[in-house]
C-alpha cells in the first residue's frame, strides 16, 4: 500500500502541475501574441549581430530594407533609442518574430553593395520615391554581383568596423563563389537565431514562474497543502489518478483549451481556492500558528508550485506518463485486506474485478463460473482504486438509513423514466 | 465527475434485465462509494399502486433522510431503476461478517461498502412479490455479484444487517440459493420478450412511433398521436394490470393477444 500511495500522490501532484502549466502557457501565449516579445528578442539579436546594441544606422537600414520591411507593417523607427531594456518588452511591437535566413543574406548583401544614401525607409506610396531611388549609388557594374565587387564594397562601406571585419572574414572564405558567401551569411545569422531562441526560452521560463506564482497565490494552490490532502484522502487520490489516466492516455492533451483545463482542475476536489482560511487577507488572526503556517505551508508551497509551472507543460506531461507506467506495473501486486501476509500469491481468496467487467458481465445469466473468486488473473487487469481497499470504518453518515415510516409520496407511472433492455 | 458505480446499468442490461436510468444518476450520491463487497436487499414500504411509486422518494429523500436512499430501485414489473452511481443512505447502523473461503470480512459501513437495492413493495401481507419482480431481483443481484467476483453469500437482507429492520419479507436463504443457481449456471436461461409476435407485429415500447402505436393508443384509450410516450406507457401498464399481464408497458406478443380482444 505504501509504495502505491506514494506513486498516486506523485501522479496527483504531477497532474495538478500539468494542468496549471497548461493554463499558464495559454496565458503566456495570449500575452505573447499581443506584445510579440520574440520580435523584440529578434531585434536585439540583430543589433548584437551588427554590433550596434544601441540601434545604429546599419540596423535601421536593415529593418527598412525591402527584403525585411515586407515581413512587417510600418517602418522601423527606433533610430535614436538606446539599448533595448526590459520595458521595451512591455510594449507591443510590429516587427517580425521570424526572419528567413535567405532574406537576411539578401538584405545584407544588398546593403553591402548598394548602401542607401539615407538611413530612411523609402515608401513607394510617396511621390518622391523614384527620385530617392535614383539617388542611391549604383556603383556595382553588372549582375551577377562578383566577389570582387563585394570585397571592394565591404572595404569601402564598412572599413574596419566589427561588422566589416566579420563580413571580410566571410567573404575571404569563399573564393569567387557568391552562393557560398550567401550560405555563409545564412549560417552566421542562424547562429544568432539560436541565441535569440535561447534568450526567448529563458525569459518565458521567468514569465511562467512569475505568472505561476501569481496563479498559485490567487488560487491558493500550495504544493504542500495539495500533497497533504492527497496523502490523507484516498478518495481524492483515486479521483485524481483516474482523471490523470484519462489525460495521460490522450495524445492531444497538450492541446486542450484553457477552459477545459480549468474545469478539470476545479473538479479534482483539492484544497485549491480560497473558501477555507484566507491567510493573505487575514493577518490579524488569533491563531498563533498563523504566521508559521503562512510562511512554511502557503508561501513555500506557492513557490514550489510556481517553480513547477516554470518547467512547462510538456515536461509534466512526459513525467505523468512515466508515473502512469510505473503505477500500472506496481498496482496488481498490491496487498488486499483478506490476504495473508506470508504468501499473497498463493492465497486464493482475492477476487479480482475491474478491467474485465465488460467481458465478464454478461455471463451472469449464461452460466458464468461461480463467483467468489478463485485467484484468476485476468488479462489486461487494471483495477480501479477502490477495488483494492478494505472495508470502510464507520463515518458520520454510515448510520443513515431509510426511515421506518412508509413512503407517502407517489411517483406515478407516467412520471417514470424510460426503460431499456429485456427484449431480444 | 461521475461516481464509481457507472457499471451498474451495463451489467444489468447484459444480464437481459429491463433497466431504466433515472436522469442524473451518474453524479448522484452523497459521495463516492468505497470498495463494494456485496448487496443489501430492501423493500420500500411504498404505495400499493403503480410500478415504482417510491422512485422520487428514493432519489430525493424526505424530511427524515436525504437521498439517494439506494443505488437501485426495482419496480413491480422487474425493471431496475438506476438511481445513483455514488453512495446511498440505505444500510444505516448495523454490521455483517461475510465469510469467503474461511476468511472473515466484517463490514460495518454498509452505506459505503454495500450496494442497496430497494424492491417496490408495501411490506405487508396484502402485497405479494410478483414472480417477474423476484426473478429480476435474483438475476440483478447475481449480475452484480458476478461483476464484483463474489459468491451468493455476499447478498444479504436489510433484516440481516440490523435487527431494527424487517425487510425484505421473503426468505433470504432461498433467495441466495436461487442466486447461487444463476451464478453456477444451473438456473434456466431467462426468457426475453420476443421482438415479434406470431403475426409478425413488432414488440413496441416507449419511444416508438407509427401506425401500430396509433392502434395501441386507440385501444387503451389515450390520445392517438402515434407517439409511444409516458402517457401511453402508463395506460398500457394499466391495461396489462387489468388483464393479468406483466405491467411493464411493453407491448409484446402476450399484450398483443389481449389488445386484439378489445373491440
Amino acid at each position: 500500500m505504501f509504495g502505491s500511495s506514494v506513486i498516486e500522490i506523485a501522479i496527483g501532484l504531477t497532474f495538478v502541475f500539468l494542468l496549471l502549466s497548461l493554463i499558464c502557457s495559454a496565458i503566456v501565449e495570449i500575452i505573447e501574441s499581443f506584445l510579440k516579445n520574440r520580435a523584440t528578442d529578434l531585434e536585439r539579436g540583430i543589433r548584437e549581430l551588427f554590433n550596434q546594441e544601441g540601434g545604429g544606422r546599419l540596423a535601421v537600414q536593415f529593418y527598412n530594407h525591402p527584403m525585411i520591411n515586407s515581413l512587417y507593417t510600418g517602418v522601423y523607427k527606433r533610430k535614436d533609442s538606446k539599448r533595448i531594456r526590459f520595458w521595451h518588452y512591455l510594449w507591443p511591437t510590429n516587427l517580425p518574430s521570424y526572419i528567413p535566413a535567405r532574406n537576411f543574406a539578401n538584405a545584407v548583401l544588398d546593403i553591402v553593395l548598394h548602401p542607401p544614401a539615407e538611413a530612411d525607409v523609402v515608401r513607394d506610396d510617396e511621390d518622391t520615391a523614384p527620385d530617392k531611388n535614383a539617388a542611391a549609388p549604383l556603383d556595382a557594374p553588372a549582375l551577377p554581383a562578383s566577389m570582387q565587387a563585394i570585397r571592394a564594397a565591404v572595404r569601402r562601406n564598412f572599413g574596419s568596423t566589427q561588422v566589416g571585419r566579420a563580413l571580410r572574414t566571410l567573404t575571404e572564405q569563399c573564393g569567387d563563389d557568391v552562393d557560398l558567401l550567401r550560405a555563409n551569411i545564412e549560417t552566421w545569422f542562424n547562429g544568432t537565431m539560436d541565441r535569440v531562441s535561447g534568450h526567448y526560452k529563458r525569459r518565458t521560463q521567468w514569465v511562467l514562474f512569475v505568472l505561476g506564482f501569481f496563479l498559485a497565490v490567487v488560487l491558493n494552490a500550495s504544493t504542500i497543502e495539495i500533497a497533504q490532502k492527497l496523502s490523507t484522502d484516498a478518495t481524492a487520490r483515486s479521483v485524481i489518478v483516474a482523471q490523470a489516466g484519462v489525460v495521460a492516455s490522450n495524445p492531444d492533451a497538450l492541446k486542450a483549451n484553457l477552459e477545459s483545463n480549468w474545469k478539470t482542475l476545479a473538479s479534482l476536489g483539492l484544497p485549491i481556492g480560497r473558501s477555507g482560511g484566507i491567510p493573505l487577507i487575514n493577518p490579524f488572526a488569533q491563531d498563533s500558528n498563523w504566521w508559521s503556517h503562512f510562511l512554511f505551508v502557503s508561501l513555500l508551497g506557492w513557490l514550489f508550485t510556481a517553480g513547477a509551472i516554470s518547467l512547462g507543460a510538456p515536461f509534466w506531461f512526459d513525467l505523468l506518463n512515466k508515473f502512469m507506467v510505473i503505477r500500472s506495473t506496481v498496482k496488481p501486486h498490491e496487498k488486499s485486506l483478506e490476504e495473508g501476509s506470508e504468501d499473497r500469491q498463493a492465497t486464493p481468496t482475492q477476487p479480482l474485478a475491474g478491467g474485465t467487467r465488460l467481458a465478464h458481465a454478461g455471463s451472469a445469466s449464461a452460466g458464468g463460473s461461480p463467483a467468489g473468486g478463485n485467484g484468476l488473473v485476468f488479462p489486461g487487469f487494471t483495477p480501479e482504486p477502490q477495488f483494492n481497499a478494505g472495508p470502510d470504518a464507520p463515518d458520520n453518515e454510515s448510520d443513515l438509513d431509510e426511515g421506518d415510516l412508509p413512503i407517502e409520496t407517489e411517483t406515478r407511472d407516467d412520471n417514470l423514466p424510460a426503460a431499456e433492455g429485456g427484449i431480444g | 465527475m461521475a461516481f464509481s458505480l457507472t457499471w451498474l446499468p451495463i451489467v444489468l442490461k447484459q444480464a437481459g434485465l429491463k433497466v431504466s436510468e433515472v436522469p442524473g444518476w451518474q453524479n448522484r450520491g452523497s459521495t463516492d462509494v468505497g470498495r463494494i463487497f456485496g448487496v443489501v436487499c430492501h423493500h420500500t414500504v411504498g404505495r400499493r399502486t403503480g410500478n415504482m411509486p417510491s422512485l422520487d422518494n428514493l432519489r430525493d429523500g424526505d424530511a427524515n433522510l436525504r437521498g439517494p436512499k439506494a443505488q437501485l430501485g426495482l419496480g413491480r414489473d422487474g425493471t431496475f431503476y438506476v438511481i445513483a452511481a455514488g453512495r446511498a443512505n440505505h444500510a444505516g447502523r448495523g454490521g455483517f461478517v461475510f465469510s469467503e473461503n474461511g476468511t472473515k470480512i466484517p463490514i460495518v459501513n454498509g452505506n459505503s461498502n454495500l450496494i442497496g437495492i430497494e424492491g417496490e413493495n408495501t411490506g405487508a401481507a396484502d402485497d405479494p412479490w410478483p414472480n417477474v419482480q423476484i426473478e429480476a431481483f435474483q438475476r440483478g443481484v447475481a449480475a452484480i455479484l458476478n461483476h464484483i467476483r463474489r459468491g451468493p453469500q455476499f447478498c444479504i437482507g436489510h433484516k440481516e444487517w440490523t435487527t431494527r429492520k424487517i425487510d425484505p419479507l421473503f426468505n433470504m436463504d432461498k433467495f441466495r440459493q436461487s442466486i447461487g443457481a444463476i451464478l453456477g449456471g444451473t438456473a434456466p436461461i431467462p426468457l426475453l420478450i420476443p421482438t415479434h409476435d406470431s403475426q409478425g407485429r413488432p414488440t413496441l415500447r416507449r419511444g416508438m412511433t407509427g401506425e401500430l402505436t396509433r392502434q395501441i393508443q386507440a385501444k387503451v384509450k389515450v390520445e392517438v398521436d402515434g407517439n409511444f410516450g409516458p402517457g401511453t406507457e402508463a395506460a398500457v401498464r394499466t391495461f396489462q394490470r387489468e388483464h393479468g399481464l406483466v405491467p411493464d408497458g411493453i407491448v409484446g406478443p402476450k399484450t398483443w393477444v389481449e389488445l386484439d380482444k378489445v373491440a
